[in-house]
């Protein structure tokens, strides 16, 4: 938590204590409905993990949460700025000052250094034809240091590795100057270290001020890192709480159908899932029973 | 401290990786010195070329004569050179280096619109669209009372911003392909149509067969200043557009879902950028005819000196294909004097292999 400190200490944030909220969302694509029935708040300064199984519709939630995906019914609204304001009506620009969501992936077409690929998040700030003012370029700057790209500042992105490469788009989204921040699988392909550290940068960035979700598949790295977890499963929201009271062998083995044993963390006591798989325990009693 | 832990934990997977140091762009005055530098020794050396090669020094004398009258900068020129030199060879060198600007502009900004270096400026049906205006206007005579003024040239230019809209159109109206991927299977498909149109009425009508192949191979004979001031203004929108287009083509490299997240209208790009790249190879197209690889070879030698950010990309894939094409230009009508080549030919046998070369070398990551 050291780190998160010096972060904390380091990002000034321009616009705190926004959060988001969803009221009876549905979210779905042409002709077919993923979610319905979602109700959730983001609130500022909180960190929220949204776990569920492949294909429950993580992303799609964030899509709309981003207000990239028009609602099919309900509302997502920011709230916090002195009033609420529908996420669906604000444009383009206004959206993106507010709200930044990293993608899990991108595929850069041209090998663009670090810092320009960083800047592109001051797009919505300075717009078409304005051009990168003194606030925006101090965005990237800070941006940079945040997430410790200063030394790779030149390198072009294409170069960079699984790890780096996810450090840049986070920093790309901090360039935005968002107060929501939503992450699809931000852990993903990164090696035990990173992934802490990733969450750490999380934390801290919550700790702010903003209101931060991301979507995660290791549910111990849920656990561990985020103040709430909202379970997404079987196109609605299964369940939103503490990680104590979402994170249960019941509820895992509602929504994935896996038989896991839920423990505690040595340390912080928060639990933490081992799997439990038939051939393992074959001679033992029913979990479940 | 925290950087250094950070990198210091170093991945088994990650330490094996070779760490070059990634390659700086050169300074934008240095690169932006390079580029003039490079023009401007291109546009002089067309000058010199030709069915008699000038000497330099007398090239310059003869542009001095009438650019500073009264002030023989290098020396006195020759009456005759002066007439050839400001009647014959200027105006069609600066009409190629236009064509070329615009072909180069294009050609960024496509490759910038579908992520991809191999996009080329006819991938949208306008060279197709802009060979069926001039053959329709050279074979039937539809523009018999604009003949002598360049009707021919606005039949092309009409052609290719015809087939280009046409293009946009069905690839708008489509539902269930990607915009982006349907303006080029549009493209291909309306220029496949086009040019089987043109083959059509070619093979009609054999009587004009060779004015239309000329046209069709591309070149810059017996253009003057007039076909110089009708092409300019288009090949000047394009560029102007494309500038403006620069940081929405970066953003764009991150892929769409990522620009429209980061608060760009994708639409209005894509429409943007089809209009700049259609309007600078239509403008190339009707003043030249068809002439292949500058659009594409172009914006890949401004790659390797200023990098891939387009602001910096565009006005140096203008001035790359001004180059190219302007020298390329003084090759076709030098090369086999007093007989002219078509300069897409010249285009097309110097510039595939050096493509190829480069495309073999390259290391600058450009292409990846």
């Amino acid at each position: 938590m050291k780190r998160a400190h010096a972060i904390a200490q380091r990002v000034p944030c321009p616009v705190l204590g926004c959060g988001i909220a969803a009221r009876g969302l549905c979210a779905g694509y042409q002709g077919r409905t993923v979610l319905s029935d979602v109700d959730l708040e983001i609130r500022p300064g909180e960190l929220l993990a949204i776990i569920g199984p492949n294909g429950a519709g993580k992303t799609t939630l964030l899509k709309a949460l981003a207000g990239e995906l028009a609602p099919k019914a309900g509302s997502v609204r920011l709230f916090g700025m002195g009033g609420e304001r529908e996420v669906a009506r604000l444009d383009l620009a206004e959206r993106a000052r507010a709200i930044a969501r990293v993608l899990q992936s991108e595929d850069p077409a041209w090998p663009l250094p670090v810092r320009d690929y960083v800047a592109a998040g001051t797009f919505a700030a300075t717009g078409w034809f304005g051009a990168p003012g003194q606030a925006e370029r101090r965005a990237v700057e800070e941006a940079l240091d945040t997430m410790d790209l200063r030394d790779l500042a030149h390198r072009p992105v294409t170069e960079l590795s699984g790890g780096e490469f996810r450090r840049v788009l986070i920093a790309r989204a901090l360039a935005q100057r968002p107060a929501v921040l939503l992450l699809d699988e931000p852990a993903a392909e990164l090696d035990l270290a990173r992934q802490t550290d990733t969450l750490g940068f999380l934390k801290a960035l919550a700790a702010q001020g903003r209101a931060v979700a991301f979507t995660v598949h290791d549910l111990n790295l849920a656990s561990l890192a985020a103040d709430r977890v909202a379970l997404v499963a079987g196109g609605r929201l299964a369940a939103i709480g503490s990680p104590r009271e979402v994170i249960t062998s019941e509820t895992i083995f509602a929504a994935y159908g896996a038989a896991v044993l839920v423990g505690d963390h040595p340390v912080s006591g928060l639990p933490q899932v081992m799997h439990a798989p038939s051939w393992l325990l074959a001679d033992e009693e029913d979990l479940h029973g | 401290m925290r950087a250094k832990a950070m990198t210091g934990e170093t991945a088994p997977t990650e330490a094996g990786r070779p760490r070059r140091a990634g390659r700086r762009p050169l300074s934008a005055p240095l690169a932006a010195a390079i580029g003039l530098f490079a023009f401007t020794f291109a546009l002089l050396a067309s000058l010199c070329l030709g069915a008699a090669p000038i000497a330099p020094r007398a090239v310059l004398a003869a542009l001095a004569a009438r650019a500073l009258p009264g002030h023989p900068l290098f020396g006195a020129a020759d009456p005759v050179t002066t007439t050839i030199i400001w009647e014959l060879r200027l105006a069609r060198s600066l009409i190629a280096a236009v064509a070329g600007a615009a072909l180069g502009t294009s050609g960024a900004v496509l490759q910038g619109l579908f992520r991809n270096p191999l996009a080329d400026p006819y991938a949208l049906g306008v060279s197709s669209g802009a060979s069926l205006g001039a053959v329709l206007a050279i074979a039937i005579g539809i523009a018999p009372p604009l003949a002598r003024s360049g009707g021919v040239e606005a039949a092309a230019f009409a052609g290719a911003i015809a087939a280009a809209a046409i293009v946009y159109a069905v690839a708008r109206a489509g539902v269930r392909t990607a915009p982006t991927a349907a303006l080029l299977l549009a493209g291909a498909a309306v220029g496949s149509f086009l040019s089987a149109a043109v083959s059509l009425i070619v093979s009609l009508n054999d009587r004009d067969l060779h004015r239309v192949f000329f046209w069709l191979l591309g070149g810059f004979g017996g253009k003057s200043w007039g076909e110089l001031w009708s092409a300019l203004p288009p090949a000047a929108a394009a560029v102007g557009l494309a500038m403006l287009l620069a940081r929405p083509l970066d953003l764009l490299g991150a892929g769409e879902e990522a620009a429209a997240s980061l608060g760009l209208d994708v639409g209005k790009t894509r429409f943007l950028a089809v209009a700049a790249s259609s309007l600078g190879a239509a403008a190339a197209v009707s003043s030249g005819g068809v002439i292949g690889f500058v659009g594409l070879i172009g914006p890949h030698f401004a790659r390797i000196i200023v990098g891939p950010a387009h602001r910096r990309l565009i006005p140096a894939s203008a001035l790359a294909g001004a180059a190219l094409l302007a020298l390329a230009d003084a090759l076709a009508r030098s090369v086999a004097a007093p007989l002219e080549l078509p300069v897409g030919v010249v285009t097309a046998l110097v510039g595939a292999p050096l493509f190829l070369r480069l495309l073999a070398r390259d290391r600058s990551g450009a292409w990846r």
